[in-house]
């Protein structure tokens, strides 16, 4: 989770831009080969080499319309992180009030692990709790998954 | 039981719909509970139902109760 400091198009191509060169991680983004425009993108990062672990996100746009959209790129997400990068456990951290993610992550099978205290600040500079999750990576279930 | 059947047992347990519906009406975003967690639950409930995992494209155009039978005749035949 973070918040941005400016969402001009120069500060977000410099923000893609970070997030490729995420040592071991990966960034792609959703777009329709009908519609074109972008409707979200995954992440995964930081990653840790050695234990094969990493921090998992999704983001889609209000405006997709699709059905279903959030939960491919959910499924795209995990079979990436485990075929593509080889990590065995994706982590995730949501704040206690985003019910729609916390939601998504149990269907998509996170478990949570524990809150984390007054983890996040917001724009406002209010402080929010923030909720641990996990995934156990399993490459036999994702062979039939490609989104 | 029929797919319809079962696409409708499906629908029935993932959006809590009631028998008699008039099922034309089971519409993506048009029918209250079939939001964007309700799609998750009622793929969930149709990959169990029929013992598969749906196709990425199958999930996406999965708009409408016809459309998922259409969608759901496919597998069944395999």
């Amino acid at each position: 989770m973070a918040i941005p400091d400016a969402t001009d198009d120069g500060a977000v191509e410099q923000w893609i831009h970070r997030r490729l060169q995420e040592p071991g991680g990966l960034f792609r983004v959703i777009a329709s080969s009908e519609t074109d425009p972008a409707m979200g993108f995954i992440q995964v990062g930081p990653v840790n080499r050695r234990n094969r672990t990493g921090y998992g996100a999704i983001a889609v746009s209000k405006n997709a319309r699709l059905p279903g959209i959030g939960q491919i790129a959910m499924r795209e997400l995990m079979r990436a992180a485990c075929r593509d990068l080889g990590l065995r456990k994706l982590m995730a951290e949501i704040r206690v009030d985003n019910f729609t993610a916390i939601q998504l992550n149990l269907m998509a099978g996170y478990r949570i692990v524990g809150t984390l205290a007054a983890h996040f600040t917001d724009a406002r500079g209010k402080q929010h709790d923030v909720l641990l999750f996990e995934r156990l990576l399993d490459p036999g279930e994702f062979q039939a998954a490609r989104a | 039981m029929s797919v319809q059947d079962r696409v409708f047992a499906a629908f029935r347990e993932a959006l809590d719909v009631e028998d008699g519906i008039d099922r034309s009406r089971l519409v993506y975003r048009d029918y209250a509970e079939w939001t964007s967690i309700g799609h998750m639950t009622l793929v969930a409930a149709l990959e169990t139902e029929f013992d598969t995992m749906l196709d990425t494209n199958d999930i996406l155009a999965m708009s409408s109760f016809d459309k998922a039978v259409e969608i759901m005749t496919r597998y069944a035949a395999n």
